[in-house]
Parts: structure tokens; sequence; C-alpha cells
């Protein structure tokens, strides 16, 4: 099972990061196709992200890559995103980059080593977060803690 | 006599049309019998001249022609003669007809006054001999009218005495029945006195014993109500409490229903104030160490979790 970078997060990331993989990979058989048949016309490579390029520098083999290895990767991806499970973490705001790779990480690790974490955002939980996992739903939002609360609100009016 | 004249018109019109009818046939035979002779191959003597066709044509057209003319002079000339046959019988028929009506008129009139004559005869002779009947009848009338006053007052006399002594006889018979129904009236009252007050003695009687009756049905009916009464009384005052202190009950759990809702009410109310207020103020960066630690602390629930769905 390929080891996914912790920046690779959801669903939604993984699936961008096939396609780049899949452009990347129509052009370098175009370029390998056109280098077999002494052609002299390059095409651009398409931009990848660091990640992407990471990725797929962890796949090579001495530096080189194979058109196979590339359809291969592929491969893996796809049944990857089929097979992985997801849980989604709902936040107070929408998760900046570090703190969704720290979560993710964190799920990784202690939950599952496959698992993808989709992040969503909703204001009214004010903080906290809201897990949901396949039918559990784990709310330990701050509004829910203000409704569930021991203490009455009239009492704590009355000592301000 | 209308119907003599116009008899005797239509029979002159009858002989006229049958005249007419004559000469028309008359005619015809003729006009035929001529045209048969024509038709008929005639035997070229020797000696007669033969002509041209042309020349025959013309003579046919003009005996054709001569013989139209003779045909019309003879239809003008025979309606002439009609017209002036039907002017004469019109006249003829005028004078006829006037003559009838004026000696029938004639003849009505003397007839008439004949008849009125008679007539006028007639009731003289019949009003003289309705005057003397008359005056047999009112001496007749008078004769059998005095005869009846006095039968009349005869059978009146008669009767008022016939009256008179039925009159007394009612009398007697009535004082007789009336004494008779008066002892019979004393009698029954002396009955019905000495029934009534045996009665009365009865009924009393029997009224006092039902009196006695229900005053003792009534004290026992008094004591058993207030048995009655102070078991009501004691049931309805558990009943009271039994109420009351389901009141109590219900009550709390309304004033504890109301306090969550007011609780509720006041947390959404806070947190909506909080939302407002912080708006997009909410920085996740701060939290990023208590949401790590919040899923450390829920480590386990999460992991059965995953375990329990794979």
């Amino acid at each position: 099972m390929i080891k996914l970078p912790d920046t690779i997060c959801s669903p939604q990331d993984l699936t961008a990061l096939i396609l780049e993989i899949r452009e990347y990979a129509r052009w370098f058989e175009h370029e390998s196709v056109k280098q077999r048949t002494g052609s002299s016309t390059r095409s651009t490579q398409p931009v990848l992200s660091v990640t992407t390029t990471a990725l797929l520098r962890s796949v090579s083999t001495n530096g080189t890559l194979q058109p196979a290895r590339l359809d291969s990767l592929i491969h893996e991806l796809e049944d990857y995103k089929a097979s992985a499970p997801t849980i989604t973490l709902t936040l107070a705001a929408p998760a900046p980059e570090r703190l969704k790779t720290e979560l993710t990480a964190w799920c990784r690790t202690e939950l599952s080593p496959n698992i993808l974490v989709s992040f969503e955002y909703n204001r009214t939980l004010l903080g906290g977060m809201v897990v949901r996992y396949g039918s559990h739903v784990h709310d330990w939002s701050f509004r829910r803690a203000l409704l569930t609360t021991n203490v009455k609100f009239s009492e704590v009016l009355a000592r301000v | 006599m209308n119907t003599l004249a116009l008899q005797i018109f239509i029979l002159i019109n009858a002989i006229l049309f049958g005249a007419i009818i004559m000469l028309v046939i008359q005619h015809a035979r003729v006009h035929f019998a001529e045209k048969r002779e024509a038709k008929k191959p005639q035997k070229a003597p020797a000696d007669l001249p033969t002509f041209d066709p042309t020349v025959k044509q013309k003579i046919l057209h003009e005996a054709e022609s001569s013989f139209r003319q003779v045909l019309d002079k003879s239809v003008n000339s025979l309606e002439n003669d009609l017209i002036n046959t039907t002017a004469k019988l019109r006249t003829q028929l005028e004078k006829f007809g006037h003559d009838a009506e004026t000696e029938e008129a004639e003849r009505y009139h003397k007839t008439l006054a004949e008849l009125h004559d008679q007539a006028k005869t007639i009731l003289g002779s019949a009003q003289t001999a309705i005057a003397s009947h008359q005056t047999e009848l009112t001496e007749k009338l008078a004769n059998r009218q005095a005869e009846l006053e006095n039968d009349l007052v005869a059978k009146i006399t008669g009767l008022e005495q016939e009256l008179i002594a039925r009159q007394a006889e009612l009398q007697t018979e009535l004082n007789e029945r009336q004494a008779e129904l008066e002892a019979r009236l004393a009698k029954h009252h002396a009955e019905l006195r000495t029934g009534f007050n045996e009665r009365q003695e009865k009924i009393e009687a029997e009224l006092v014993r039902h009196q006695t009756e229900l005053e003792s049905a009534l004290k026992e009916r008094e004591v058993s109500l207030a048995k009655i009464q102070t078991e009501l009384d004691t049931s309805l005052a558990s009943r009271r409490q039994e109420l009351e202190a389901k009141l109590t009950e219900e009550m709390a759990k309304k004033r504890a229903f109301l306090t969550s809702q007011l609780e509720e009410k006041l947390s959404d109310a806070v947190s909506s104030f909080l939302l407002e207020a912080m708006q997009h103020s909410i920085d996740l960066g701060a939290q990023a160490t208590y949401l790590t630690t919040l899923l450390e602390e829920h480590k386990a629930e999460l992991i059965g979790g995953v375990k329990q769905d794979d």
C-alpha cells in the first residue's frame, strides 16, 4: 500500500493528485514516443505541485521513470481512493494547510494509516469540532458544550 | 221562387251549350271529310290538266287561307249569336224573376192579412171566454174559502179542548213522578252518607298507618344518608389530597420543562450573539493544540468506531 504524504488529506486532494499524474503520464508517453522516433519537436512539461513531484521522485527507479510505472502508480492511487476510509472533521472556520496536515498526520498515526480526512466548516459551532465517521457522529463543539452544560444559565446570569 | 228561376236559367244554358257543340261537331266532320278526300289518291282523268308542284302548293295555300277565313267568320258569327242569345236570355230571366217575385210578394201579403184577421177574431173570442171563466173561478174560490174557514174554526175548538184535558193529565202524572223521585233520592242520599262515613274512617285509619310507616322509613333513610355523607366526605378529602399532589407534581414538571426551554433559548441567544460578534474572526490556529488534545481525549471512541465500521 502506497504511503501518501500528509499534505494529501481528503479524497478531493487525492483526485487532484491523480489528475496531475495522469496529465504528466500522457506528456511523458508522448515525449517517449517522440524520442524513439527521433522527432525534434518538444512540448513543455506540465507544471506539477511539490507533492506530486516528491511522489514521482519516490517511485522512480534510479532517477528514471517508466510509463508502465506511471500507469501502475495511477491504478494504485485509484484503488487507494476506492478502498480508503474517510473521516470528516467540521471546524468553526476554514482550516489552514498546516492544521490540516497536522490533523491528518494524527489520524493516520492513531486511527488508520490510509485514512482520508475531509475538512468542512460551520461557523455556528463557535469552536471545537464535529467528527463524523460512517454512522458515528461526535459533536465536541463549543455550541454543544454550551447547550449541554450542567450549570444553569440563569444561575450564571445571577452571579454576573 | 229563386230555385225555379235558377233551374230555368240552367236549362237554357244547357240548350245553348248543346247547340254550340253540335255546330262544332258538324264543322269538324266537314273538315276531316275534306282532308280524307284530299288524302285519297285521285285517278288522274285523262282530260284533267297537270299542275306544277309549286302551283299546287300555291293553290293549296290559297285554299287553306280561304278555308281559315270561312272558319273564322263562322266562329265569329257563332260567338256573336251566342252573346246576343245570352243577353236576351238574361233579360228574359230577369223579367221572369221580377214578375214571379212580385206575384209571390202579393200572395204572401194577402195570406198574411188573412191570417192576421183570423188571429184577431180568435183572440177576441178567447178573451171573452177567459173573462167568463175567471169570474166563475173567483166565485168558486170564495165559496170554498168560506167552507174551509168554518171547518178550521170547528177543528181549532176541538183541539183546544183536547189539549186542556191532556195538560191536566200530564200535570197529575208529573206530580206523582216527582214525589216518587224525591223519595228515592232521599233514600239514596242516606245510603251514600253511611257508605261515605265508613270509607272515610277506613281511609283515615290507613293514612295513620302509612304515616307511621313513612316516618320510620324516613328515619332509616336519614341515618343511611348520614353514613353515606361521612363516607363521601372522607373520600373527597383523600381525592383532593391526591389531586393536589398530582397538580404540584405536574407543575414542577412543567416548570422544569419551561426552565430547560428557557435555558436552551438563552444558550441559543448567547451562541448567536457570540457568532454575530466574532463574525469571521475565528482563529483556528490558536485552537490547533486544543483540537489535537480533544482528539487524544476521545481517541478510544474514535478507534472503536473505526474498528466497528471496518
